[in-house]
């Protein structure tokens, strides 16, 4: 009789699982299809553009700083730093106009606001990760960059950085459902964020008195932890993970509990 | 269920109520994950678990010092108020890194140490062991450089030194000859620039001090040859004597013109008188003679030694030069000695922490991950353009 009852509560989680997956599947197909369409090379965009960006930044700054700053290739210093904060970056910017342009979907009972914010972000994740991966490939081979000294950290620092911004995201998609102006912040916010966030800096080079201050900054430990996992001679001193775990945790928090009260707002035509 | 499309692999599981059924209906709708991500890692974590075997790490600190560092030189950093944390040390310390590491120490360690023996010993597993029993220089330089590995800390310049091999003992005593061939090349370099610095102030000391013998013999000949000590004072002698004559002289002539009136010119006293003005007179005439007469006098005797002399004084003063000089090198040099010293001497490792296999695990499953979610996006692209 109990047996019969667990299996019962294992179905419901099992069956809901495969759902949800294949609902955010759907969804991220569609998300890559809505974005790109068909025209000449699609959905690789989703690659392309992050490539674009990371090389131009990374080359300028390979001609400016040859020698590498702080005993790093300037190269693979700006790969790390660059590709890792475009998953912010873009999560982050579509999150405002998400709700939005997916509304007519949510006529469809299992689709929640939660599952097209979750396609979105796992579809800028991994587009910004294979664009790290072959800019990365294409620099070992070339000679400009090298292996990952730790690969547990960088893989950690961006599936704890996609998480955190994905958190933020969930907040941003709800909040400027309702009110626009948290959705015309989002961009300077963005942009705003870019010095502060460590993607070019490390702890180690800024003034000794203001390192306690960027110690508050989630995204900088998040950036420490890469350049740990990336360099040889990177210092791990400034990973503070768990902090970092518990902004994502309580943003995520904070942005399910808004994006299940938003769903009670959107009027499906 | 009110109208809603399920998922079809759903209704599927409709069918198979069963557990291993279900189960079944599970796996071979994620078949392609559970190939790319699960079985490898399955098989990682087996043989990390199984076959895998201890390595331990013996690990000891060092850093490469001069006798007196100076202040280092400010940069572009220092400007900004960034701290790049190089130390004038820093060179020294990457020559003893790079030896450390190079074919010439695994050459030495190969014939000291036994170093083919130390990765091959008995009971390892051979993924993990060096294969070969003979292996070339390269292969051999190539899994030392994967079992010793240095770091340096930018900040303090401290190199950290690792040794990884199967047994406690072969790691304390590779780490400890690595220290020891450290130093040696140390001893080694200081040596050599104590010789480059030191080598040239010390040819030009013994030039100067070879002129300076060369100079104090011809003096001495000279001395000889004239039976003359010093040419100057004999000069001062003469003048005396003349001086003192003409004095005499002087004297004795007015003691006779004083008995011009009140003696006889025929007396004796008289004629002795004028006997002693003559006398004088030619003592007077052949001393003065002497002093600056047409040949071999005092005063052509004195210019050529006056010569010697000022030349002995140059020489003698490009020796003082070339031997502070000198001495200042040597300073230089032992204060730019390096040293090698041991922050922190190797340990006898006791437990085994390598391989790190719940990392190397997660490594796998995650990277694989990964792998899988790129490769998903591009094949779902692919599939999407097919329709």
């Amino acid at each position: 009789m109990s047996e019969q009852h667990q299996r019962h509560w294992l179905d419901i989680l099992i069956d809901g699982l495969s759902t949800q997956a294949s609902v955010v599947r759907a969804l991220a197909l569609r998300e890559l299809q809505q974005r790109y369409g068909r025209a000449n090379i699609g959905y690789l965009w989703v690659i392309a553009e992050p490539m674009m960006l990371a090389t131009v930044v990374s080359m300028l700054h390979a001609v400016v700083s040859p020698h590498g700053d702080f005993g790093m290739s300037p190269y693979t210093f700006m790969l790390t730093g660059y590709s890792i904060y475009i998953i912010f970056r873009n999560t982050f910017n579509r999150a405002e106009s998400a709700l939005h342009s997916s509304e007519a979907l949510l006529y469809h009972r299992m689709i929640t606001p939660f599952d097209i914010m979750l396609s979105k972000s796992l579809v800028e994740t991994i587009g910004c990760l294979s664009a790290l991966v072959l800019l990365q490939g294409a620099g070992i081979m070339v000679g400009v960059s090298e292996m990952p000294a730790r690969p547990l950290y960088l893989m950690g620092a961006i599936c704890l950085f996609s998480w955190y911004s994905f958190a933020l995201s969930l907040l941003v998609g709800a909040y400027s459902y309702r009110i626009p102006l948290v959705g015309r912040l989002s961009h300077p916010i963005s942009y705003f964020a870019l010095p502060v966030s460590g993607a070019f800096i490390t702890m180690s080079v800024l003034p000794a008195w203001t390192r306690p201050y960027m110690a508050w900054n989630p995204m900088m430990s998040v950036f420490e932890m890469a350049r740990y996992g990336q360099f040889t001679n990177a210092s791990g001193a400034y990973i503070n993970s768990g902090y970092v775990v518990a902004i994502a945790a309580f943003s995520s928090y904070w942005g399910l509990l808004a994006i299940r009260r938003v769903r009670k707002h959107i009027h499906v035509p | 269920m009110h109208g809603v499309a399920l998922p079809k692999a759903r209704e599927k599981g409709k069918g198979t109520a069963t557990w291993p059924g279900r189960l079944k209906a599970i796996a071979l709708a994620n078949r392609l994950f559970l190939a790319i991500v699960i079985l490898p890692t399955l098989v990682v974590a087996l043989y990390e678990g199984l076959i895998a075997s201890d390595q331990y790490e013996s690990s000891a600190d060092f850093v490469v010092r001069h006798a007196e560092s100076g202040s280092s030189s400010g940069g572009f950093g220092q400007l900004l108020g960034f701290s790049f944390g190089s130390s004038a040390t820093t060179s020294e310390s990457y020559m003893v890194q790079e030896y450390l590491l190079s074919h010439d120490a695994v050459a030495r360690l190969r014939s000291q140490n036994d170093l083919v023996g130390i990765f091959r010993r008995e009971g390892t597993d051979w993924i993990s062991r060096l294969w070969s029993n003979t292996p070339t220089p390269e292969r051999l330089l190539k899994f030392y450089r994967h079992q010793v590995n240095m770091q340096q800390d930018d900040t303090s310049g401290i190199v950290h030194l690792t040794v990884r091999t199967f047994r406690p003992q072969d790691s304390y005593g590779v780490a400890r000859s690595l220290l020891q061939m450290g130093e040696e090349q140390i001893n080694l370099i200081n040596q050599r620039t104590y010789n480059d610095q030191v080598a040239n102030s010390q040819r030009e000391l013994e030039e100067a001090s070879r002129q300076l013998l060369a100079i104090q013999g011809k003096l001495t000949g000279y001395r000889r040859v004239n039976a003359d000590i010093d040419p100057e004072s004999t000069g001062k002698a003469q003048v005396n004597l003349v001086s003192a004559l003409t004095a005499n002289l002087v004297q004795a002539k007015a003691r006779l013109q004083a008995m011009e009136g009140v003696v006889a010119h025929n007396s004796p006293q008289y004629i002795a008188m004028a006997r002693q003005v003559q006398a004088l007179e030619s003592q007077v005439a052949g001393q003065s003679g002497k002093i600056a007469g047409p040949d071999h006098s005092v005063a052509s005797r004195l210019s050529d030694y006056e010569q010697l002399v000022i030349q002995r004084e140059q020489v003698a003063k490009t020796y003082t030069a070339a031997a502070a000089q000198f001495e200042q090198a040597k300073a230089e040099a032992k204060r730019k000695q390096l040293y090698l010293i041991r922050v922190v001497n190797p340990n006898l490792p006791v437990k085994s922490e390598f391989p790190k296999r719940g990392e190397t695990i997660l490594t796998v499953l995650i990277s694989l991950f990964f792998a899988y979610a790129i490769g998903w996006l591009l094949w779902a692209g692919v599939k999407e353009h097919s329709l």
